[in-house]
């Protein structure tokens, strides 16, 4: 488990701990706070309530594993607390200073960095049967599309990256954290940076004995195994709705407000994107990998207004 | 002029709400939990809400909530959202409820007219109450959250669909896969997640009124 843990922080974890099951608080009210008063996300991803996973479920996925690792990866305040910042996640827009995309670059970095060490646990001969996020995947890999595959019927777009909020399962993260010395604020829409010492985004992933199924039904990461002569072909036969799905994309990516001018107003987090990036070097097994999955995160359909 | 003097108190209620000062710095989220700490914050809420307007306001222990069934009649289209009826198949309310140790209940002076229910609000003035009451819910769930209270939860009665989206054509909250076009403000009423409001009152000997005029209570279920 002490490897499992080092990997977390050297995959960009800020703190990582091994705990007992045991010590995972589920607790009935947490999933209530997605929803009295309703999230905006709430209903509108696959995983977040009042759709995802209920207690019992969850008590009993857990149950088949002994204990896991909980990691937190911290967000200065000034990004998670940035005033105003509530309003343009409501919206779908991203705003010119980048807090968005500099928000969104930190729970990507929890995404793979439970995707890793999921993988890595299932290498070393142990089961994990779910990992668990923070955050509503749907927003951070999903950004440009109107809808959550999920929800529309065609399926996760990115089951490799996608999980479920440790919140949306009805843990309190937030006491977890707090019962390992972690200091965790509170951070709601009317936040200030002044107001917060800083953002904290937490993961867990269980580790349980023996080689087992992913409860989930996710893909494994690999890149396709079809050749590439097979692949240049598929995609020369593809070409014309390739090219409708880039229009769209462009247009999606236009109606948020995206410009180049937002990379350089991310520079400050220029650290948590690169390492967001090497994991997916290490998600996919190579940097094309790693560029295919970054772009592909930006394909999208203009949303009706 | 009683109707008067209650619509001028709401309009302070919501003028002083409105002009609140961004929420002081955050209280970190404690281990263990400090009852004598929870005490005392859920009594700093209580007088938050007298202060910002509540004809009363109790302090009340989760056990006290008297809890019916969830209401089940189908509303049409023209009427309903995500919160009336309440349904969360997956999260029985009781035990949430139960999970909570102390909560805040409060009341607002109503105008002595019919209850909605969850209807159109026809009255302008009552619309205006129902508002006031939501957004003093909304501001005592708040400063219950930056007291470190991460479980907060504000319930307010009156259907946030007649006072939040009234001119809106349907709840956007009810298509799939929209958002609720109010996030952070929507929040299903008490009668609506089966609390006997008028028991509760009754209990704390509160006035009540008959059963079908308008009531306007909230409650902070604190941690």
């Amino acid at each position: 488990m002490e490897t499992l843990r080092s990997l977390a922080l050297s995959l960009g974890a800020d703190e990582a701990v091994v705990l007992p099951v045991s010590e995972i608080l589920l607790d009935p009210r947490v999933r209530y706070k997605c929803m009295v008063p309703k999230c905006y996300m709430s209903g509108a991803c696959s995983h977040c309530p009042p759709l995802g996973w209920s207690l019992d479920e969850i008590r009993e996925i857990l149950s088949r594993h002994d204990q896991a690792v909980f990691f937190q990866v911290r967000v200065p305040s000034r990004v998670i607390a940035a005033k105003g910042i509530a309003a343009w996640i409501n919206s779908g827009d991203l705003d010119s200073t980048g807090r968005v995309l500099s928000l969104g670059a930190h729970y990507l970095l929890v995404f793979s960095i439970v995707k890793l060490l999921q993988k890595k646990t299932r290498d070393m001969g142990f089961a994990s049967a779910m990992g668990f996020a923070a955050g509503n995947c749907k927003d951070a890999l999903c950004h440009f599309q109107p809808l959550c595959g999920e929800i529309q019927g065609t399926g996760c777009r990115h089951p490799d990256l996608s999980s479920p909020s440790m919140e949306s399962c009805g843990m309190d993260v937030f006491s977890m954290a707090a019962r390992q010395g972690w200091v965790v604020f509170p951070i709601g829409g009317t936040c200030v940076p002044e107001s917060v010492g800083h953002g904290t985004l937490m993961g867990l992933v269980p580790v349980g004995p023996g080689a087992g199924e992913d409860e989930t039904g996710e893909e494994e990461t690999a890149l396709p195994s079809a050749g590439l002569l097979e692949r240049a072909r598929a995609a020369r036969a593809s070409a014309p709705a390739r090219l409708k799905s880039a229009r769209m994309s462009l247009a999606a990516i236009h109606q948020a407000g995206f410009t180049p001018r937002i990379f350089l107003a991310m520079s400050p987090e220029a650290r948590v994107w690169a390492r967001f990036n090497r994991n997916l070097r290490l998600l996919t097994g190579s940097w094309a990998g790693a560029v295919a999955k970054t772009a592909s995160m930006f394909s999208g359909r203009p949303r009706k207004e | 002029m009683a109707l008067f003097r209650k619509i001028i108190r709401h309009t302070e209620t919501r003028n002083s709400l409105q002009a609140m000062e961004p929420p002081p710095r955050a209280r970190s989220v404690a281990w263990p939990p400090d009852p004598e700490v929870l005490a005392a914050d859920a009594e700093s809420i209580r007088d938050e809400a007298l202060a910002r307007g509540a004809a009363r306001a109790a302090v009340i222990r989760s056990s006290e909530i008297p809890l019916g069934s969830m209401p089940e009649k189908k509303l049409s289209r023209k009427v309903s959202s995500i919160h009336w009826p309440a349904e969360y198949p997956l999260d029985p309310f009781d035990r949430a409820v139960e999970a909570y140790e102390l909560a805040v209940f409060f009341a607002l002076d109503a105008p002595d007219t019919l209850d909605p229910g969850p209807g159109p609000i026809e009255d302008p003035d009552l619309a205006e109450c129902f508002l006031t009451l939501h957004e003093l819910t909304t501001f005592l769930e708040s400063r219950a959250f930056y007291q470190g209270h991460h479980l907060a939860l504000g319930l307010a009665e009156g259907h946030c669909r007649s006072i939040l989206c009234a001119a809106e054509k349907r709840c956007w909250g009810t298509v799939k896969g929209r958002p609720c076009a109010k996030p952070y403000q929507s929040r299903p009423s008490l009668s609506a997640m089966g609390v006997r409001i008028r028991d509760l009152a009754r209990d704390l000997g509160w006035p009540v009124p008959a059963e079908e005029r308008a009531f306007l209570v909230g409650m902070v279920l604190v941690d």
